[in-house]
């Protein structure tokens, strides 16, 4: 009697496991189902893929320029960048490339920064991002020049801002009285 | 205001404008914007302040000649507008002492330097002894 009712019990025990798990399965296989209707994953990447009349795909980026970056910068093996790199029929690539170069024009701005960790992480952000172009098939160059850019860049805006603060130092004396001289 | 944050101001200026020119070091052109070239880019903004009041000036005195308007009210906005005019002037008057003083000052040094290079003229024989 006791090992009929220690085998019923532990048959009832398979029963709500098998259950359980069948439960766990479905749910997965939903949840698949809703993301591949939206989206196609690729690891880290998410991207909007939609059928034009000709019968081309287009790949449209889903996030918001800072979370792809955020995505790229943080989360993206180095592998996936150099087989997006290889794969040219991908419509962000050039994209990417600019969005890098953009971002790449604003850190070497700020690694001229008077703060000093703003300065160094600046530092930092363009030695990932010029590794991350050069995966892209920037060439050196190209990313010399873009430095270039952003240092004339750089001394445009000190030289605009120093003529504002001056302007508004001689307008503060103006309408206070107070001796700016 | 009160003098109290006339300084506090002044101090933020003085914050913004050496910022600006660590900046302008680090990017290595720190000489563009020395004591004296600042004084010049507030000196030119001065000017175009002043002119902008001036302008500001004949247009109130256009609008109250033939226009209709509230005479009360231009007047007073008149009123302001020479005071700043004549502080401006004053300013003006100042910018331009500095820089007589300041011009003086670089004749004097300059003279100095040359005195200093024909003192010390070394001469050189070269013969067989």
């Amino acid at each position: 009697m006791t090992t009929d009712a220690a085998s019923i019990t532990s048959t009832l025990a398979q029963e709500k496991m098998y259950a359980s798990q069948k439960a766990l399965q479905q749910k997965q296989k939903e949840e698949e189902k809703t993301q591949s209707e939206t989206s196609e994953h690729m690891s880290s990447v998410v991207w909007e893929a939609s059928d034009n009349k000709d019968g081309t795909k287009t790949y449209k980026i889903g996030f918001q320029d800072v979370v792809y970056m955020s995505a790229i910068s943080s989360s993206m093996a180095e592998d996936e960048i150099e087989s997006l790199s290889r794969n040219k029929s991908l419509k962000f690539r050039e994209r990417t490339i600019e969005v890098l170069k953009n971002k790449f024009i604003k850190l070497a701005m700020d690694s001229y920064s008077h703060n000093f960790f703003v300065s160094q992480l600046s530092k930092m952000g363009i030695g990932i991002v010029s590794f991350q172009m050069g995966l892209l098939g920037v060439s050196g160059i190209e990313i010399q020049g873009l430095l270039s850019d952003a240092r004339r860049k750089k001394i445009e805006v000190i030289k605009t801002s120093l003529q504002q603060v001056a302007s508004e130092k001689v307008l503060f004396g103006i309408v206070t009285g107070a001796k700016v001289v | 205001m009160s003098a109290k944050k006339i300084k506090a101001q002044m101090r933020v200026f003085q914050e913004m404008e050496s910022q600006l020119l660590m900046q302008a070091d680090r990017v290595g052109v720190r000489d563009d914007f020395m004591p004296s070239r600042l004084k010049e880019m507030e000196y030119d903004s001065l000017k175009k302040h002043i002119l902008s009041f001036y302008a500001e000036r004949s247009n109130l005195e256009y609008e109250m000649q033939m226009f209709g308007v509230d005479k009360k009210e231009v007047l007073i906005k008149m009123e302001k507008l020479e005071v700043y005019i004549r502080r401006a002037e004053r300013l003006r008057e100042l910018y331009d002492k500095y820089f007589q003083k300041s011009s003086e000052k670089q004749n004097k040094d300059k003279s100095i330097i040359e005195k200093s290079i024909s003192k010390n003229k070394i001469s050189v024989s070269i013969g067989d002894d």
